[in-house]
């Protein structure tokens, strides 16, 4: 199972689908929007370590357990953006990031 | 085509086509659920690549955890918002919007084409091999819980920290302050209710006696 | 004589206590500067007494810095000529610390003053008897820096800093030139000491154009510092100005001790000199010139510091000129007489001024009646000066004369004998305008007094080697002169010429009939004299233009310069820094725009720099493709 596939396939998708991540983040103005794009990017990071892993070096699992922690890192980061985005709701009602401009210089 | 290579070609498109919608669709609901998709297809690939333990961890935390509260987010947020921006301008005007619009349009896509291009000409040039260079590891499980507790316990510890932290800082960042709720201790709301109770049914016997409740 | 060392470390001394703790004597401070001078002259009598029984002088050094290969040794040396030059400085400045004690009196800088003679004088004896360039140098930039603070002593007044500026920088242009000379002597022989120089110079001797040429360069740059320090052509121009200070500043530092350094500083360094004959003749014309142009200009001044100014000058010309044409003996017997009667001169008119509180002497006239001892000390020292039997002076004199004949330019004996009837001249003129004739100015005249024993007893005592120590020398010397005072070859010196003798005393006794002519008995009024040479006369009342040249030329060519550096300044540095500071800002305003607040442009920016950054290391590491 798994055989046949190049490698290059899945560090293909992997680019195309951060590179998916990436124009969406930079392009929405919809907050939460922004922070699932940012889910994307990580998700696509994961798959490229999981692929060189099985492929490089299949007796260990060590791009497995990176990949791990950035499942962590990205379930946390994703609490506290959602956490800011809800605090900008209470006091501004917007989630458009257009519209929040306080670090204005 | 071998069976992997189908189901290869069938994961790959539903994790595109997932990634797409999330970022294009006009309803942010559908987004959510989109990106729940994608996060499925994931799953899906990491099994194909013989890892399933991760593939299982990564459903349980992101579809599990992430989207959830994604999900919640956007309940608790502005329901105008939910109905998405209305698409009165015609598509001509959006189309021209997105190419000329510096922030919208296509600078956005010249840097993620160029990380792309970037990416891609590096991994082309890194010289990896085509094919998997060994026999992937029996128990996987048992493999990345030795890993994990062994040769890792320490970032294991500070990622454990890391989520506390997160965890605090989270809750710390919605609780309401006093000022905005009005300085109540615990339990002070169901008192509060109570004397109102009260106060209704002594205006009440004062006001002249209806059937005693 | 080992003790000899001692002789500048008394005067050291007085200087250290009067500083600091003549706020707590007040005028009494002045007698630790008297002290001071006394231990002094005491030791150096001494020393004088061990140098006349051995005939070899005295020397001692030690080790005192060690920098790789070189080893600079220090000391001092005490020799025939030495000893005569101590006593006759300490004495003389003796005679200034008590003079001064009664001139001062009242003055405001009153411990200053005193601190500063004795530093002074420390700083003189020290140079005499300094055996190396370092030492040298450190005593004669503390004599020119004491000089300016001494000139500057009213500082109140600015001429008196003008005139204090323009010394300590006339001399500073002599000094870069000796200081110039000194290292080019370090660089050929790899030493600071005389003796090194000498024995190296000695050594070489004759070895041919190259040789020759190095001694010239040597000899002229050193002669350098002379002519700045010893106030010669063109760079005597502060020498007149300096009587800005108090009289016995003159006296001392202008008359008889730092002035004569220069002169001295040829005779420590004629080994040198002897080897270049271009460096000798330029030394002798050069003094010869000097010597008469002061003269000359000393005959139309009314200020009496004046006259006695530029007849140092004039003097210090004859010593120069003498050892250009290698009578070093007379140049430094000259030295050593007219310490004394110079010395008395200014500070009889020190004693003039106390009394009648000007320096015009248009405004005096018949003082000999009131100031009895002023007057006939002033008048012992003037026929000194004039060269005439049996004062020091004659002898000196006629020894220098004598030198100049026997050289091979006799152009610069006659020379020396006009300026020596020149000299009688303007020096009788002085005596006469002073003190004798009607009183011009009757109310100074009504007030003026001696002064206190602090002022006449200076004058008595220096008027006796004024007066006999051009024929008491040999005695005190237990040797003729011309053994005592020696440079190598030039023992024996030259027999008294009659010819010369005669030459010379005609001139001066013509000089002084002709100022009794025309001052004394007034057969010729001076206003003839003016309306017949006025053309000479308004010459020499602009000190032959030597001022308003150096006012034209090097003032005119400062500021021009300055303006054109103040310029670039202005706007080339300026605008740099400023221009600097603008771009600063321009690109603050730029990037400001940079912080719209708005999370798109961050990170945008952000993927765009991790873009840029992994191109950049793409490009780097084997570029792309």
């Amino acid at each position: 199972m798994g055989a046949g596939i190049p490698l290059s396939y899945y560090l293909v998708l992997g680019t195309l689908l951060f590179s998916i991540g990436l124009w969406g983040a930079l392009t929405r103005t919809n907050a939460i929007r922004i922070l699932m794009c940012i889910e994307l990017m990580l998700n696509a990071v994961n798959l490229n370590l999981v692929a060189l892993n099985r492929y490089l070096d299949p007796g260990s699992v060590q791009g497995q357990i990176f990949g791990l922690f950035i499942i962590a890192i990205a379930a946390a980061e994703a609490a506290v953006g959602i956490g800011i985005v809800l605090m900008v709701v209470r006091r501004r009602g917007e989630v458009d990031i257009n519209k929040i401009r306080l670090m204005r210089g | 085509m071998s069976g992997a290579a189908i189901a290869f070609a069938i994961l790959a498109g539903i994790v595109l086509l997932g990634a797409w919608r999330v970022v294009t669709s006009e309803q942010i609901t559908h987004s959510a659920l989109f990106l729940g998709l994608t996060f499925v297809g994931m799953a899906g690939l990491f099994v194909l690549l013989q890892a399933p333990t991760f593939a299982l961890l990564h459903v349980l935390v992101y579809v599990g955890a992430v989207l959830t509260v994604v999900v919640f987010a956007i309940m608790l947020s502005d329901p105008e918002e939910l109905r998405g921006p209305s698409p009165d301008r015609p598509l001509g005007e959006r189309l021209r919007h997105r190419l000329l619009s510096p922030y919208y349009g296509w600078v956005p896509v010249v840097v993620a084409a160029a990380l792309a291009v970037v990416v891609l000409l590096t991994l082309a040039r890194a010289g990896l091999p085509a094919m998997p260079q060994g026999e992937p590891v029996a128990d996987d499980l048992q493999a990345i819980g030795t890993e994990m507790f062994t040769r890792y316990s320490v970032p294991f510890e500070i990622a454990s920290a890391a989520l506390l932290a997160a965890l605090i800082g989270a809750i710390g960042l919605t609780r309401r302050d006093a000022r905005e709720a009005g300085a109540r201790r615990p339990g002070a709301r169901a008192a509060d209710r109570e004397r109102d109770r009260e106060r209704q049914a002594q205006a009440r016997v004062a006001a002249g006696e209806e059937v005693g409740r | 004589m080992e003790s000899a060392w001692l002789i500048p470390v008394f005067p050291l001394m007085a200087f250290v206590l009067t500083v600091f703790f003549g706020r707590r004597l007040g005028e009494r401070a002045g007698w630790i500067g008297v002290a001071g001078m006394l231990a002094a002259t005491a030791l150096a009598a001494a020393v004088f007494r061990d140098a006349v029984a051995s005939p070899e002088g005295y020397a001692s050094s030690f080790p005192w810095l060690q920098i790789g290969d070189f080893e600079l040794r220090v000391g001092f040396r005490v020799d025939n000529l030495e000893a005569a030059l101590l006593i006759m400085v300490s004495f003389v400045s003796l005679m200034v610390h008590v003079f001064s004690l009664g001139y001062m009196h009242g003055d405001a800088r009153y411990n200053r003053y005193f601190a500063l003679i004795s530093l002074f004088t420390a700083a003189m004896l020290g140079l005499v008897i300094s055996d190396n360039a370092l030492f040298w140098l450190l005593w004669w930039e503390i004599m020119g820096a004491c000089s300016y603070l001494l000139i500057g002593h009213w500082f109140e007044e600015r001429e008196n800093q003008a005139a204090a500026y323009k010394a300590f920088i006339t001399t500073r242009i002599g000094d870069v030139l000796m200081m110039a000379g000194f290292w080019y002597m370090f660089k050929l022989t790899g030493s600071l000491r005389f003796e090194d120089w000498q024995a190296w110079v000695q050594h070489n001797a004759g070895a041919g154009m190259d040789f020759t040429r190095a001694m010239t360069v040597a000899a002229l740059l050193i002669f350098g510092g002379a002519v700045g320090k010893s106030a010669q052509a063109p760079l005597h121009v502060w020498l007149p100005d300096a009587m800005a200070g108090p009289t016995p500043v003159s006296a001392l530092i202008h008359a008889a001790t730092m002035v004569a350094a220069g002169v001295f500083l040829i005779a420590r360094t004629y080994f040198i000199f002897e080897q270049s004959t271009t460096a000798l003749a330029v030394v002798a014309f050069l003094g010869a010139f000097t010597a008469f142009l002061a003269a000359t200009i000393a005959v139309v001044q009314s200020d009496i510091k004046k006259v006695l100014a530029y007849s140092t000058v004039s003097q210090l010309g004859y010593m120069v000129m003498a050892l250009g044409v290698g009578g070093y003996t007379a140049a430094m017997f000259h030295l050593w007489t007219h310490g004394f009667f110079k010395a008395l001169l200014f500070l009889g008119s020190g004693a003039v001024i106390h009394a009648v509180h000007t320096q015009n002497m248009h405004e005096m006239g018949g003082l000999a009646r009131k100031l009895k001892v002023t007057a006939a000390t002033f008048a012992i020292g003037m026929l000194a000066l004039s060269g005439i039997w049996p004062f020091s002076g004659f002898y000196s004199k006629d020894e220098i004369l004598l030198a100049a004949y026997h050289s091979q330019y006799p152009a610069l004996f006659w020379a020396g004998a006009v300026t020596a009837g020149l000299t009688a001249f303007y020096m009788t003129r002085a005596l006469i305008l002073t003190f004798f004739g009607r009183p011009r100015d009757p109310e100074r005249y009504e007030h003026a007094h001696e002064g206190g024993p602090e002022l006449t007893w200076p004058l008595i005592l220096l008027a006796i080697p004024a007066f006999a120590a051009g024929f008491l020398a040999p005695t005190l010397f237990k040797a003729p002169v011309h053994e005592f005072i020696t440079f190598g070859e030039h023992v024996g010196g030259h027999e008294p010429e009659s010819l010369v003798v005669l030459v010379g005393t005609l001139f001066a006794v013509g000089g002084i009939l002709a100022g009794i002519v025309v001052y004394g008995l007034g057969w010729i009024s001076t206003r003839t004299l003016r309306a017949a040479l006025e053309m000479p006369y308004y010459v020499l009342r602009e000190k032959w233009f030597f001022d308003w040249a150096y006012e034209r030329v090097v003032l005119g060519g400062s500021m021009l310069l300055a303006r054109v550096v103040a310029g670039i300044d202005r706007l080339v540095v300026d605008g740099l820094v400023n221009g600097v500071a603008r771009v600063v800002v321009w690109l603050g305003d730029v990037t400001r725009r940079w912080s719209t607040g708005l999370v798109h442009t961050y990170m945008l920016t952000l993927f765009a720099g991790v873009v840029a950054l992994a191109l950049l290391i793409l490009q780097v590491t084997g570029g792309l493709r």
